[in-house]
């Protein structure tokens, strides 16, 4: 079955159409990357998945139920978004920030269990934040913040994981650890939507490309087929070599800009 | 940290393994946040227990704590058939101003515990979003139109009205300017504007109502109000709105301690942020609605104690709105016995403001980076 089903979504800001007629759908075991240029639509289309903007026209399935249908509880124990620009003034610890990825499995006055204890403890030592538990958020670097939203995200333990640009302010390593991550969620029977600025990571960790320009789905298919020097300069505008690993798998090694970006 | 940045140490099992390194420290840090919780009721509990003695203690009339214990025994007992005047003083007079004081003052600290959370703002507080001129407008309209004679719970209702009608407009408005986002230099400017013209059209309705000498003595007696003469009427007007207001908020504290992750992290993690937010508004509206109706507009207790007991005590709402309660009551309890104790009685807000406007400015100075890029 499908964890998550877009069909024709269309949607726009006050009149200006930011997505137009997107489908596609993500089953279980699937890390999917999510790329296009600045404004090709990447986050307001994670929004439309869980609900945060409503389609103009299309619709959204969660596990083939219709989104419009479920609440925001609901949604949210199917669905976890990690969001692009989390605040940074957080005064709570790290376990405490992980530990709301619990709220959509509590009543309101149920006290965590043993088995929410044990997902904020797997949540932290995937994320290399376990040394961090009882530090404040305040205190930690951007990247170390932006492991510990991944945890949170983590600990939710929805089946689907909505990730905006989750490597964006990691060094190489941990981004590198962050994809393997990715990977071995996806791997572990959940669906893994990323929206990646690096084609080359996209490249050599996703199983397959959603590739948007001008708020349309212009490509849904492996990497290879996906990132040609074709499609990387008709659509970012840019010159790039392109070959092939013994795997099959695209080794993406961006030259220059044909043009300026707009 | 050592592990922090450690390639080899680098994350790759799969989240539903459990990690066999390190033992878990989820127990202890559970134990480590229960004693810690402890600890804070056990002080502030301590804390009410005494800033109560010392506002029964403290007055023109000389008691003793005997006196004061003799006369709350006899009370209790129902032994009241001697008339002491002693007892008249304790349980008449400065029994119901300490416990209006007291509830009135934790309202505010709850309503300022649970804007700072919903706004994500340490400088939200009733009195600088105008609420808590909101309720007095509210309960000086109810004067004026002989509203609050018909029965006596209109007065804290229209306070309430006051208050609920200023919170919604003010969020609404700063949400509007920031596209959604709410600045702390927008929520502030959008605050001073709404308590500006709450209290024009207080001053206003006063001016009015002087016309007629009963009505503008009303209202000029609401004005005045504070803590002083201060019944158990009162009391008994104010309270009930005050635990059902503090109840309603201290219930939403998982979605309050989510709200610091932002809006979008919020909803992420399940929490219908529009519904709650409004939920919350109109909880804050009450309890502040309440306190001012009973106890008149008193500024910064809302903003001096939730922060000082985060700073203390951890940011969790499921203890910090609790503790603002009591830490609040404790407050104004104590402020309102400095105002009595300066020479000839001055209004408790004055002490309020003395101490929380320089902290105001102090927090203000801390956000100047956001404030200059706002």
């Amino acid at each position: 079955m499908n964890l998550v089903e877009a069909s024709n979504v269309t949607f726009g800001y006050r009149g200006a159409p930011v997505l137009r007629d997107v489908g596609f759908a993500i089953g279980a075991g699937e890390l999917v990357g999510l790329c296009g240029p600045n404004g090709a639509g990447k986050s307001t289309l994670l929004r439309l998945l869980l609900g945060l903007h409503t389609p103009s026209a299309g619709r959204v399935m969660l596990a083939g139920t219709p989104l419009a249908g479920l609440s925001r509880r609901q949604i949210a124990r199917h669905a976890a978004l990690l969001p692009q620009d989390a605040p940074v003034d957080v005064p709570l610890s790290v376990r405490e920030a992980v530990a709301l990825g619990r709220l959509p499995h509590l009543g309101r006055l149920q006290a965590e269990t043993a088995a929410d204890v044990e997902a904020v403890t797997r949540a932290l030592a995937a994320t290399d934040t376990t040394a961090l538990a009882e530090r404040p958020l305040t205190e930690l670097s951007g990247g170390e913040r932006h492991r510990v939203h991944l945890a949170r995200a983590l600990a939710q333990e929805a089946p689907l994981l909505l990730l905006d640009e989750p490597i964006a302010g990691l060094d190489i390593a941990h981004q590198l650890a962050a994809m393997d991550l990715l990977r071995a969620t996806a791997t572990a029977g959940r669906a893994v939507l990323v929206a990646l600025h690096d084609l080359a990571l996209a490249g050599r960790r996703c199983d397959r490309i959603l590739l948007l320009a001008d708020g349309a789905l212009d490509a849904d298919a492996p990497p290879a087929a996906v990132l040609t020097r074709d499609t990387l300069a008709r659509v970012f505008g840019v010159r790039a070599d392109v070959r092939l690993d013994p795997t099959g798998r695209p080794v993406v090694d961006v030259i220059e800009a044909i043009e300026r970006p707009s | 940290m050592s592990s922090v940045g450690a390639p080899s140490e680098a994350p790759a099992a799969p989240p539903n393994t459990a990690s066999n390194e390190k033992p878990t420290p989820g127990p202890s840090a559970r134990a480590r946040f229960r004693l810690r919780v402890a600890i804070a009721f056990a002080l502030v509990l301590l804390a009410a227990v005494g800033a109560v003695v010392v506002g029964l203690l403290v007055g023109p009339a000389h008691i003793s704590v005997t006196d004061v214990v003799g006369a709350l025994g006899r009370r209790l007992s129902g032994e009241a058939d001697v008339l002491r005047w002693r007892d008249t003083v304790v349980v008449g007079v400065r029994l119901p101003r300490v416990l209006v004081g007291f509830v009135a003052g934790g309202a505010l600290a709850v309503a300022g515990a649970a804007l700072q959370g919903l706004f994500r703002n340490p400088l939200a507080e009733p009195g600088v979003l105008g609420i808590s001129s909101g309720a007095s407008l509210g309960a000086v309209l109810a004067i004026y139109f002989h509203v609050a004679g018909r029965a006596v719970w209109l007065l804290p209702a229209c306070a309430f009205l006051g208050a609920a009608v200023d919170a919604v407009l003010v969020f609404a408005i700063a949400a509007h300017l920031g596209r959604g986002r709410v600045f702390t230099a927008t929520l502030l400017l959008v605050g001073i504007a709404v308590m500006s013209l709450n209290v024009s059209l207080t001053t206003f309705v006063l001016s009015i109502s002087l016309a007629s000498y009963n009505v503008g003595r009303e209202v000029m007696y609401w004005l005045l109000g504070g803590l002083e003469g201060r019944t158990w009427d009162h009391l008994l007007l104010g309270t009930p709105a005050i635990l059902v207001g503090t109840v309603a908020i201290t219930a939403h504290a998982r979605e309050l301690d989510a709200l610091l992750l932002g809006e979008v992290g919020a909803q992420s993690v399940g929490v219908d942020v529009s519904r709650v937010r409004l939920r919350l508004i109109l909880a804050s509206a009450l309890v502040v609605g309440a306190a001012v109706a009973v106890a008149g507009p008193i500024a910064f207790v809302g903003l001096l104690v939730p922060h000082v007991l985060r700073l203390a005590f951890g940011a969790r709402h499921v203890v910090l709105v609790p503790l603002s309660f009591f830490g609040g009551g404790v407050f104004l309890v104590i402020a309102d016995v400095i105002a009595r104790k300066l020479s000839t009685e001055v209004p408790v807000g004055v002490v309020t403001a003395t101490v929380g406007a320089p902290l105001f400015l102090a927090l203000l100075i801390r956000r100047r980076r956001e404030l200059a890029g706002a």
